[in-house]
């Protein structure tokens, strides 16, 4: 194995990704060569600095634990920031999010969302009021505005600088931001329906709670 | 020079993957998904990325 070859390997070695043919060449390589052993060196010693650095930027309160005790106890729905990484991303308000996006689709129906809802879902600055808001009293009304300020002040930031996001990561945050907000839409339609739903009524907290994380990664990247 | 400034100089891409895989701990095809990009392109962006840093890191 030539330094050039070990140098395009070391990425995957420190990760523990390389397979175990490489990995042994790999290592017999460094074994002899003192400059790719410094680089390996270097690398370890910039991932054990990077590690060490904050990992999430700190909401200014988090609103969940309010909205939960509002809510009440709840059963069938995991709560989709829990778990390392982004194994809590996805699993319940995602999918969910993502089937309606599917749905709608698959119905034909996504040349007639209103234009309230297109407006609501255009991020990042289109969160003047969230499409289907019915302002009336009661925990999910407290719930509705918490998160609204929330993400507006998010939003605000984000609008701020977001020359300083790649295209292709805007372009990704505002599909993400789309599907959110007309699974939102979706899940308003549906409490007008049936107000006292728990699971509704936890989806929609899920789901606000989901355009949170999600403004808040981005305002991150943003800002590092 | 810290780590963050260093970090400040790198091209948006490369340390928006940065970020989400060595300081977040996300994997490829999570990233790939979160900021509109094929895996290959968030592997490379890692290794410009760390390459890049340790180059300013080590001036």
């Amino acid at each position: 194995m030539t330094c050039s070859e070990a140098e395009l390997r070391l990425d995957d070695f420190v990760d523990g990704t390389l397979g175990e043919r490489e990995f042994q060449e790999l290592e017999l390589h460094l074994a002899g060569c003192d400059a790719c052993r410094r680089q390996e060196r270097d690398l370890r010693e910039l991932l054990e600095q990077a590690s060490a650095l904050p990992r999430e930027l700190s909401p200014s309160r988090d609103l969940w634990p309010d909205v939960a005790e509002r809510l009440g106890p709840r059963s069938a729905f995991r709560l989709p920031w829990r778990g390392p990484a982004l194994s809590g991303w996805l699993p319940a308000t995602l999918a969910a999010a993502a089937a309606l996006a599917v749905a709608f689709v698959w119905l034909g129906r996504a040349d007639r969302i209103t234009d309230d809802q297109r407006q609501a879902a255009t991020a990042p600055s289109g969160l003047a009021r969230p499409a289907g808001f019915s302002p009336e009293p009661g925990a999910m009304f407290e719930t509705e505005r918490e998160y609204a300020q929330a993400t507006s002040a998010l939003l605000a930031a984000l609008e701020q600088r977001r020359e300083l996001l790649a295209p292709e990561t805007l372009r990704a945050v505002e599909r993400d931001l789309q599907v959110i907000d007309e699974a939102l839409a979706e899940i308003r339609k549906a409490l007008a329906q049936d107000p006292d739903s728990g699971p509704l009524n936890h989806l929609l907290a899920s789901t606000h709670q989901k355009k949170v994380k999600t403004l808040q990664r981005v305002e991150k990247l943003s800002r590092i | 020079m810290d780590l963050e400034k260093a970090m400040q100089t790198l091209p948006p891409g490369a340390r928006a993957v940065f970020v989400l895989h060595d300081v977040e701990g996300y994997k490829h095809e999570e990233i790939a998904e979160l900021i509109g990009v094929a895996t290959g392109t968030s592997k490379a962006q890692l290794h410009r990325a760390r390459r890049l840093l340790r180059e300013v890191l080590v001036r």
